[in-house]
């Protein structure tokens, strides 16, 4: 169950700024915008946005985009992966000081046959198992 | 199940009595949000092949071989292996069964916070916030339903819920397989009724579905990743409770002539598409909420999935009360097997009767889950673990969870493959089957898989050594707690099963 050490990962922090994006669910490959604002409501310009690609996972990928918020607070965003992402902002003048943090949800561009197959071949053999072996377990 | 030497032993009364016993015995807590946590930071798609792979040439033989052993003995896990090999044998069957008994005691408190969680949900767990006097801090410091947890788990009142459950544990094994039948009839079914509804729900909100993209499309170029492949192999071996010697309890309430084969397919393949249903649900809830899975089990069902289904749009109480119905239908039918496999084993090594060794169980397993569930503060900045009981819980996960079940499944196989003869029990197999096992069966219980378990927890220790002994570098300063659990853990499981096995009663086990 592995508790230890890791409620702290759990725990939402409350920053004092907050992030938000032009789009709730922004689609891989495609332009959003990120915007992080102080407690008050107040554009934060010069901002640095820091992305976890699947954060948590063997897969994770981290990057750093290139410019700063603009002085609406702004920056645009192309995400180059779907599934999970975490984006944190962070003070240029400070960079280990987070600002802000939150997580969202890249769309996926369309279906991949590869997925579609993966959940083929796993229905098929854990479904169709279980129903051999009830076929086998109540055949007379 | 005899309850002295002169009653015959009870049988299961139907077949779909014992596939109902032993899948909701797998089915757990685990399955439900232990596998989409898994499936995600082992790269989602690509962990199928490697766990595919892992149920049929791992989880599957295996569970033949624990279901054939109870069916060919007619005896629990130290009885069974007593036959095999003698004192040796039996010393590794209390073994795996006192390890099964440690892990009963805590499964049963955190079975009595689900109850807490429950009751929280017909309001105060929505709450946005609430203060924990306990632990210093005022509302607003922390969300709910972290702070509801907390709170509970700081509070006297949270030790009555795990004194309940015993309660209903003891209630559900009393008369043997009679009860647990009725239990497990009521139990399995509203589980798989109350996944599908979870799954709808989580399909309906906006963006879910694209939740089945993320659980299902590969990132192949993780595969060459040991260490995926030992995730998946774990995942298989804890997730069908194999090791704990329940298996072996529960089949030897079978008929001599019940098909051993198709039982643990059935057994198998259920629990796992199961799993396959919980991956769904979860991942379509995660991805729509934009939660990233974290942390452990405790943490994703305690906080991670409540907090999310906080933020449902609509029918927040509903759901949320389903949710801690699910994890407690298949919590209990999980903990009866392990009070079953520990009841099993004694009153066939020491004829007493069923009622009084239920009794013991259920008097000295609540004591021992009391201290799980001590509401003492020892972390009030939650760097840690927060609570005393909290601590010793994850302290004793580690050893009689993370190694009791590996080091029981390797012994079994070689107790099995090298000394009684994987073929013998083939041919015992095969004689009331339909599916026949063919010479690959020796060669999996053989080689394959106590090398493929004792490479996993080669891994794990390797893992202990370069971190140092589990807990000793906690943040509030709690290393001798650390030794004192592992050296605790270490003489109740090995002393126990050293004490158990040296005495054998005057008459030996009738064959």
């Amino acid at each position: 169950m592995r508790t230890f050490l890791l409620l702290m990962l759990c725990l939402n922090l409350s920053y004092a700024s907050q992030i938000t994006l032009s789009d709730e669910f922004p689609r891989v490959h495609q332009m959003t915008d990120i915007t992080v604002l102080d407690q008050k409501g107040v554009p934060v310009e010069g901002a640095i946005i820091g992305l976890t690609y699947r954060p948590n996972s063997m897969v994770e990928r981290s990057v750093t985009l290139e410019e700063q918020t603009d002085s609406l607070g702004t920056i645009s965003w192309i995400p180059d992966d779907a599934g999970l992402c975490s984006i944190t902002a962070s003070n240029a003048r400070k960079p280990d000081s987070l600002l802000a943090s939150t997580d969202v949800s890249v769309r996926f561009e369309s279906f991949s046959p590869q997925g579609i197959l993966v959940f083929l071949v796993a229905f098929v053999v854990l479904f169709g198992g279980t129903t051999l072996s009830i076929i086998m377990l109540f055949r007379p | 199940m005899s309850d002295g030497t002169t009653q015959p032993r009870q049988v299961w009364s139907s077949k779909l009595g014992f596939i109902f016993a032993a899948s909701g015995s797998a089915i757990g807590l685990g399955n439900i949000v232990f596998f989409g946590a898994n499936a995600y930071k082992y790269g989602a798609g690509a962990f199928y092949l490697p766990y595919l792979i892992a149920l049929i040439f791992i989880g599957v033989p295996f569970m033949m071989m624990e279901i054939g052993l109870g069916v060919r003995f007619n005896r629990g896990l130290p009885e069974a292996l007593h036959h095999i090999a003698g004192r040796k044998g039996e010393f590794f069957g209390w073994w795996g069964i006192l390890n099964a008994t440690v892990i009963a005691t805590y499964y049963i408190a955190i079975l009595g916070w689900v109850v807490g969680m429950l009751v929280g949900a017909f309001g105060p767990l929505w709450k946005s916030s609430q203060s924990l006097p306990a632990f210093g801090m005022p509302e607003g410091v922390l969300p709910n339903p972290f702070a509801y947890f907390f709170d509970m788990l700081s509070r006297p009142y949270a030790m009555i819920f795990v004194a309940l459950m015993w309660l209903i544990n003891i209630m559900v094994v009393w008369r043997g397989t009679k009860t647990i039948e009725k239990a497990v009839k009521v139990c399995v079914p509203l589980m798989w009724v109350f996944m599908i509804i979870l799954i709808i729900r989580g399909l309906t909100l906006p963006s879910g579905p694209q939740g089945l993209r993320l659980l299902f499309t590969p990132n192949w170029d993780i595969m060459n990743n040991p260490d995926v492949w030992k995730g998946a192999f774990a995942q298989i071996f804890f997730s069908l409770s194999l090791g704990f010697g329940i298996m072996t309890a529960y089949a030897s309430y079978l008929p001599k002539n019940s098909d051993c084969s198709a039982n643990a397919m059935m057994v198998s393949f259920m629990n796992c598409s199961f799993e396959f249903l919980a991956g769904v649900a979860i991942f379509t809830i995660l991805f729509s909420l934009s939660i990233v899975p974290k942390a452990s089990t405790l943490a994703m069902t305690f906080f991670v999935l409540p907090s999310g289904i906080a933020r449902f749009p609509v029918g927040v109480t509903t759901f949320g009360v389903m949710f801690f119905v699910l994890l407690l239908l298949a919590g209990i039918s999980s903990s009866v097997s392990l009070v079953e496999a520990l009841a099993t084993a004694i009153i066939d090594k020491y004829r007493i009767s069923r009622a009084r060794t239920l009794l013991y169980i259920g008097g000295i397993g609540t004591l021992i889950s009391l201290l799980f569930a001590l509401p003492f503060v020892v972390d009030s900045g939650l760097d840690d673990n927060g609570t005393l009981g909290l601590t010793l819980l994850d302290l004793s996960d580690h050893w009689a969870f993370g190694y009791g079940l590996l080091f029981m499944g390797f012994f079994e196989s070689i107790f099995i493959g090298w000394i009684l003869g994987s073929g013998k029990l083939r041919e015992s197999i095969n004689a009331n089957t339909k599916i026949k096992l063919g010479p690959w069966f020796d060669f999996i219980i053989r080689f394959f898989g106590p090398l493929a378990v004792l490479s996993v927890i080669i891994a794990s220790i390797v893992g202990e050594c370069k971190d140092g002994l589990y807990g000793t570098s906690m943040a509030t300063g709690w290393a001798p707690l650390a030794i004192v659990v592992f050296t605790t853990w270490l003489v109740f499981t090995t002393g126990g099963a050293f004490v158990l096995s040296r005495e054998r009663k005057e008459k030996e086990v009738v064959e």
